[in-house]
């Protein structure tokens, strides 16, 4: 019952400061809440898969440099989410960890993350990022057809206004990663031939 | 029919099927309340696993929007066939999937409700939080409907065993208090058929049978004793009842012989006084006139006969009631040498007139050697024994025995007397025509006869009356057709109060004695004064009882005392007693003769004062009269 109350608490608390923070923006802008959202719906769909991936997955205990360090969400390349993402998990926690959003530039090395978005901006340079991250634990998550034969672990994709998952759950499995069983029910399971 | 007026069978029958019926009723409605309970506990249960794990694995489909993996989730459901409908709602109430996908949208709540598992009707709903527990995120709500069948299920076969249970157990029920009840049922129903039998027969000698030494057995223990007391209280009762009818028949029976008898003895007494002074003077004329001619002798010689026989006859009236005769003496009499006297007196009768009538009469005779002499008056007693033989040979028509036997025997028992010792007794007993009831009880009064013109109506009451003077008891045993037995018991010698035995007349004259005569009657006083003046005595008169005592205080005062008082006893106002009472506290000298005419009624043993010396019967005879004068001047009484 305490659990019901709490997430009932959670789920009214984050609507609530959804529609606080589409308020100010349109007080600021002086245009209509429902234009506040600069980015597209995809974008906004894909935000949030974001976001819930870090409900169906795993880090194995040495991804956190602490153990209430913050989850961090990372974004490399172009920044197709804008304050958005920011919005949607300002405030959020995974047990013990405050999730938060980094960016960073493909040039610039990468810095410690347990998700790590790459962008179409980094298409063709995917495996090199990944290859960096080998041995830490990060959950890559790409959009790019080709993003699992580069090494990516989660490709998400939008049809029809519904998500589709594309997950190669071997390179998951190798990074000490473990993703639940409930997204693997209706994503598509690929093995990458390396 | 009410409980209380069913029999006690039934009743003991519907106790136990009652009682074993509720008692399995209480059980199997416990057990089945108990299952009821434990049963939707369990459902709720098994639906709670069911839907928890149906939730977590619809979280993804819910996280990530995907209603057709959702669809398949839930159609996973018809492998659980109570499940009748499932939906998921996503985080804003909307449904997001359902199962069966067929059904129509009413089937499915259009909103959530408040999670948790409510039954209604028939149906067990539950709404379960679909809840990413990582991240404690709420992505919608499962709606799960179970019908309750397996409940109904089973509740309908656990019905079912309770009522083959209920049934089975009153079965059996039945059979054993069928076979048990009787234990209590059976001793009552012999109580109640017994109190049955005895009210509608009125018997009390019924005994209900004794089943034990239980509270019913005490029962009807007190029931049987209470028995024997009615039957005991009811004999003694029939007894008293016997008792006191046979009493009242004797007492009635009593009555009317001495009513009768005193009348008898009334008409004796006047005719006795009317008769005395012809008798009186004719005895004189004849003994003291020498000079009478052979003409008048011979007339005063035939008016004394026909006085005799007028005395006769009234002496026979009196046989009737007459008190026994206070100078005769009760001497020890052989009553077998009287019977055989009789026998011989009557044999005219029984004998020789009969044979001439053509009739065989048999007289036969056994005489018991042992039998103790009586006490009475011989006399007496063989006239009783003839008239008895008589009555016997009339009641012989058509030839027949005559038995007449003798021995010791205990007179019938008369309530109210103690039992005396053995008394001689005498049968006599006769196959003739017998006696009806009626005949029977009247047999003894006088002037009752079945005789007609021949018979008196005396003879059986002279009897009657002979026994009443010897205080002996008489039994009549008859039956018409077949004849008639009389039993009259004697006391034997040892018990009677004797009185003086007079002496003998000598025939002299007795010397000269100074003689008062008292009585009412003139006529009778003047006859009786002359008889005794004839003979020589110094005579005094007094007309009534007063005037006898004031003669007697006027000879005191002179000096010059009776020898003898003749007195007589019916007087009025001073009678014969009071007479001889103050010639006793007078002169004790004095001697005092009664005379009575029977109109007073005697008991010899207790009625003749002891003032009188000597009792003389009415119309006195001068050889009496002399045989007293003689003992005055002789030996006074014993």
């Amino acid at each position: 019952m305490a659990v019901l109350t709490a997430t009932a608490r959670n789920w009214a608390r984050s609507v609530w400061r959804r529609m606080a923070a589409a308020g100010l923006c349109a007080l600021l802008l002086g245009v209509p809440a429902v234009a506040a959202p600069a980015i597209s719906a995809e974008y906004q769909l894909k935000a949030a898969v974001l976001f819930k991936l870090t409900q169906f997955a795993e880090w194995p205990a040495h991804a956190f440099a602490a153990p209430d360090a913050p989850l961090v969400i990372g974004v490399v390349g172009d920044d197709p989410f804008g304050p958005y993402l920011d919005d949607l998990v300002k405030g959020e926690k995974i047990d013990n960890h405050a999730l938060v959003v980094r960016r960073f530039r493909a040039g610039d090395g990468l810095g410690p993350c347990q998700l790590l978005f790459i962008g179409r901006s980094e298409d063709g340079k995917t495996d090199r990022i990944i290859a960096r991250l080998h041995g830490q634990g990060v959950l890559t998550v790409g959009e790019t057809d080709d993003f699992t034969r580069a090494g990516g672990m989660v490709r998400i994709a939008v049809e029809h206004g519904k998500i589709r998952f594309r997950i190669d759950v071997k390179a998951a499995t190798a990074a000490g990663l473990t993703i639940s069983s409930k997204v693997l029910l209706f994503a598509t399971i690929v093995t990458a031939d390396r | 029919m009410p409980l209380r007026d069913t029999p006690i069978r039934r009743k003991l029958m519907a106790i136990t099927l009652g009682t074993s019926a509720v008692v399995v009723l209480i059980t199997c409605g416990s057990f089945l309340g108990y299952e009821w309970l434990t049963f939707r506990r369990t459902t709720v249960q098994n639906l709670t696993t069911l839907g928890e794990s149906t939730a977590a694995t619809s979280t993804g489909a819910m996280a990530f929007d995907n209603p057709r993996d959702a669809a398949e989730i839930l159609s996973a459901l018809k492998t659980e066939r109570h499940i009748v409908a499932a939906a998921l709602y996503d985080a804003q109430g909307q449904l997001f999937s359902r199962y069966p996908t067929d059904a129509p949208d009413a089937v499915f709540p259009t909103l959530p409700q408040p999670d948790g598992y409510r039954f209604v009707t028939g149906r067990l709903n539950g709404f379960i939080p679909v809840i990413q527990v990582k991240g404690n995120q709420r992505y919608g709500t499962l709606y799960l409907s179970s019908d309750l069948d397996e409940l109904y299920d089973r509740m309908r076969l656990y019905g079912g065993i309770a009522f083959v249970a209920i049934g089975i157990s009153s079965l059996v029920a039945y059979t054993l208090s069928r076979i048990l009840q009787g234990q209590i049922s059976r001793p009552i129903l012999a109580l109640a058929e017994t109190a049955k039998a005895i009210s509608d027969r009125r018997d009390y000698s019924v005994r209900a049978s004794n089943p034990g030494r239980d509270e019913l057995g005490l029962l009807t223990d007190a029931f049987n004793h209470m028995l024997e007391q009615i039957e005991e209280q009811n004999r003694a009762l029939q007894q008293a009842y016997d008792d006191l009818r046979q009493t009242q028949q004797a007492i009635t029976q009593q009555e009317r012989l001495r009513a009768v008898g005193q009348m008898a003895s009334g008409i004796a007494h006047d005719i006795n006084n009317a008769i005395s002074p012809a008798l009186l003077y004719v005895e004189s004329l004849l003994e003291r006139e020498p000079n009478l001619s052979a003409r008048t002798r011979d007339y005063l010689t035939m008016v004394q006969r026909a006085i005799d026989d007028v005395a006769q006859t009234v002496g026979r009236l009196r046989e009737f009631y007459r008190q026994r005769e206070p100078q005769r003496l009760l001497a020890p009499v052989d009553l077998n040498r009287l019977i055989e006297q009789a026998a011989e007196l009557t044999r005219v009768r029984w004998d020789d007139m009969s044979q001439q009538r053509g009739v065989a009469i048999e007289m036969q005779l056994a005489l018991s050697p042992d039998l103790a002499p009586a006490l009475g008056i011989e006399s007496e007693i063989r006239e009783a024994l003839i008239n008895l033989i008589f009555n016997a040979v009339d009641a012989i028509s058509a030839g027949g025995s005559i038995a007449i036997r003798t021995r010791m025997a205990q007179r019938p028992v008369v309530p109210g007397q103690p039992l005396g010792g053995l008394d001689a007794c005498v049968e006599v007993s006769d196959t003739g025509m017998g006696m009806d009831e009626e005949t029977k009880r009247r047999c003894m009064e006088p002037f009752f006869t079945t005789k007609g013109e021949r018979g008196t109506g005396l003879g059986l009451a002279m009897v009657y009356g002979t026994l009443q003077r010897h205080n002996a008891a008489v039994e009549i045993d008859s039956v018409v057709g077949r004849g008639t037995t009389i039993r009259l018991f004697f006391g034997v010698a040892g018990d009677i109060r004797k009185t003086a035995e007079l002496g003998r007349d000598s025939g002299a004259r007795p010397t000269r004695l100074r003689l008062l005569v008292v009585d009412d009657d003139v006529a009778l006083l003047q006859s009786l004064s002359q008889a005794l003046v004839d003979d020589g005595h110094d005579v005094t008169v007094a007309s009534g009882g007063q005037a006898g005592i004031d003669a007697l205080h006027a000879a005191r005062q002179a000096g010059r005392q009776f020898d003898l008082v003749l007195t007589d006893l019916g007087m009025p106002q001073v009678d014969g007693r009071r007479v001889a009472d103050a010639v006793k506290a007078d002169a004790p000298g004095t001697k005092v003769c009664l005379l009575t005419g029977w109109g007073h009624l005697l008991d010899a043993a207790t009625d003749v004062p002891e003032s009188v010396d000597w009792v003389l019967n009415k119309p006195p005879k001068l050889r009496e009269l002399r045989e007293v004068l003689a003992a005055v001047t002789g030996p006074g009484p014993a």
